[in-house]
């Protein structure tokens, strides 16, 4: 069953492009990246899906329902941490959190706000207004999951975050996808996405370029081959089908190669090299090869 | 909805105990100068009557009522009561709703499970609750005030029952106008500026037209359809300006209401 099903989404901002026609799923317990650089219309897609803007054409479901005729219905099994938090500075935290309790049909909300304000250490008494930004985060992260949402929207969710919170952050986020939880994570940080999820989307200039496994996407489709030597021919490796990212320095050619390994590894057994490298390349490598 | 409700209720509380303290203050600081008019008619009538009509009529004194006279010295003064609490109304209607873009929670509400009906029902709800109870405040603390310094001088307590009793309606409609203006308007900075604003000049417009004249504008000036010298002389209300004061607030609540449910929420 899917999660979230996006069709031909489209939403503008005047003349402004925001998103194009994005059209993906997110599969029932799946983690799903979402990767982009900023201004690509990760927000937007986002912002839609939560019913925070309207498109201007295309549909938006989540569990099956239509996000904005079923809006509050949906959103009582969602649990969203935007990437900048900001709440009512007056208030205390356990205010603002018993607030939110307020608006979940979920009885156990306030056990688990405890538990999670204990990992993340975080402390109940303070106002908001006199929290770090680190700690904003973290009130962030207790009111979008104390209510065990069946789907989680992350949003560029560890900016802010120190190394060591993150990591507790990432195994909350395990925890509760190995409970059933599917999790959106939208980020730009390819390292964490690379770690965290199944399947990955990747968005450029508003439209999906590419929505595919991880896995697929770093060892079916591309090898990252390093070749060095004196003498080089590099022009009967460039002309070779299937070659692209091409960066020859000194003595050393890389390149992705797509296509029969035989053929390249013929090549290389013609030629004279000091060194051969054909490696799966990492997620940032993939994503700056679409990013071209 | 009793969630947001009870949140904006306890919110405003505060605010609610200013402005009542303050009304309070007001009521009574009002007729505390009235025993220097009452006990003196001849001398009082007598300086009025060296001002133009006109200027007389710009500060509510171009009545029949002498302003020796308590129903005449109320209608005179009421103003001030009417104008704090249009502007205590201004003030929750242009912030309400705009308060959540401005301090960027609206991300915060609006990705919770309730739609944005509930939201705004809850929100103009919590407001009609404050301000009945700031309106009862001032009606109380002026019916005591005007018992306490009306020095033995008579004075007709329905009409002027009547009279307080506009103070609510007259909430009501600056609170939907000032909604309305803060749906329509991209981003609200300044509360407090825009409500003295819409007060203040609706004030003065309903001096100038009350000198220059001009029946048409009339209608369109709200202070204008609970007219004190109107109500206290007649002990009913100006029925000529119903229609336009429902059509104003119906108007302001329907398409604030439109405005709100269907407006993009933009990021930080």
């Amino acid at each position: 069953m899917n999660v979230i099903e996006l069709n031909q989404l489209t939403k503008y901002y005047g003349k402004s492009r925001g998103i194009e026609q994005v059209t993906l799923d997110v599969k029932e317990g799946e983690i799903f990246g979402f990767i982009g650089p900023n201004g690509a219309g990760k927000s937007t897609t986002i912002r839609t899906m939560l019913g925070l803007l309207y498109p201007d054409s295309g549909t938006a479901k989540i569990f099956g329902k239509d996000c904005f005729m079923s809006g509050p219905e949906i959103r009582q099994e969602i649990g969203y941490l935007p990437s900048e938090v900001f709440y009512y500075d007056k208030m205390k935290v356990i205010d603002l959190l018993n607030y939110t309790a307020g608006f979940f049909k979920n009885k156990n909300s306030k056990v688990k706000m405890r538990e999670l304000a204990e990992i993340m250490e975080l402390d109940l008494k303070k106002r908001i207004e006199d929290l770090s930004y680190g700690n904003k985060k973290k009130v962030g992260i207790v009111q979008g999951l104390m209510h065990s949402p069946k789907l989680i929207v992350l949003d560029e969710p560890t900016s802010g975050l120190d190394p060591l919170m993150q990591q507790k952050f990432f195994d909350i986020i395990k925890k509760e996808n190995q409970n059933g939880a599917s999790v959106f994570f939208s980020s730009h940080i390819l390292a964490e996405v690379q770690s965290l999820c199944n399947r990955v989307a990747i968005i450029k200039d508003g439209q999906i370029i590419k929505v595919d496994d991880i896995k697929s996407m770093r060892e079916d489709n591309y090898k990252k081959v390093t070749l060095k030597g004196n003498q080089i021919p590099s022009d009967q490796f460039i002309n070779l089908q299937g070659v692209t990212n091409i960066h020859h320095v000194d003595r050393e050619l890389k390149f992705f190669y797509k296509g029969d390994i035989n053929q390249l590894t013929h090549l290389v057994s013609q030629n004279s090299l000091k060194d051969v490298l054909i490696e799966e390349p990492t997620l940032e490598e993939i994503f700056m090869h679409y990013y071209r | 909805m009793l969630n947001i409700l009870k949140y904006e209720l306890k919110l405003h509380l505060k605010s609610l105990i200013i402005w009542g303290i303050s009304l309070v203050i007001l009521a009574a600081l009002l007729m505390l100068f009235y025993p220097t008019f009452g006990d003196d008619v001849a001398l009082v009538d007598k300086m009025l009557e060296n001002y133009p009509k006109e200027l007389l009529q710009a500060f509510g004194m171009g009545g029949q009522l002498s302003l020796a006279t308590v129903p005449g010295y109320f209608s005179f003064v009421f103003v001030f009561l009417q104008l704090m609490l249009a502007i205590q109304a201004s003030n929750y209607g242009f912030s309400i709703l705009s308060v959540e873009e401005r301090e960027l929670t609206a991300d915060y509400l609006m990705t919770k499970p309730v739609s944005r009906s509930e939201i705004y029902i809850s929100k103009f709800l919590a407001s009609v609750i404050i301000m009945i109870l700031s309106s009862g405040i001032a009606i109380v603390a002026s019916l005591i005030s005007i018992e306490a310094f009306r020095n033995g001088h008579p004075y007709d307590q329905e009409r002027m029952v009547l009279l307080l009793l506009t103070l609510l309606p007259l909430s009501l409609l600056f609170l939907s106008l000032s909604l309305f203006i803060s749906t329509l308007l991209k981003k609200v900075k300044s509360v407090l500026s825009l409500s003295l604003g819409l007060c203040f000049g609706l004030y003065i417009v309903n001096s100038v037209q009350t000198i220059v004249g001009g029946k048409w504008v009339s209608g369109l000036i709200p202070f204008h359809y609970f007219e004190p010298n109107y109500i206290l002389e007649n002990g009913e209300l100006n029925t000529n300006y119903f229609m336009m004061y429902f059509i104003i607030v119906v108007v302001s609540i329907v398409v604030s209401y439109k405005t709100y449910l269907t407006k993009d929420i933009h990021s930080v």
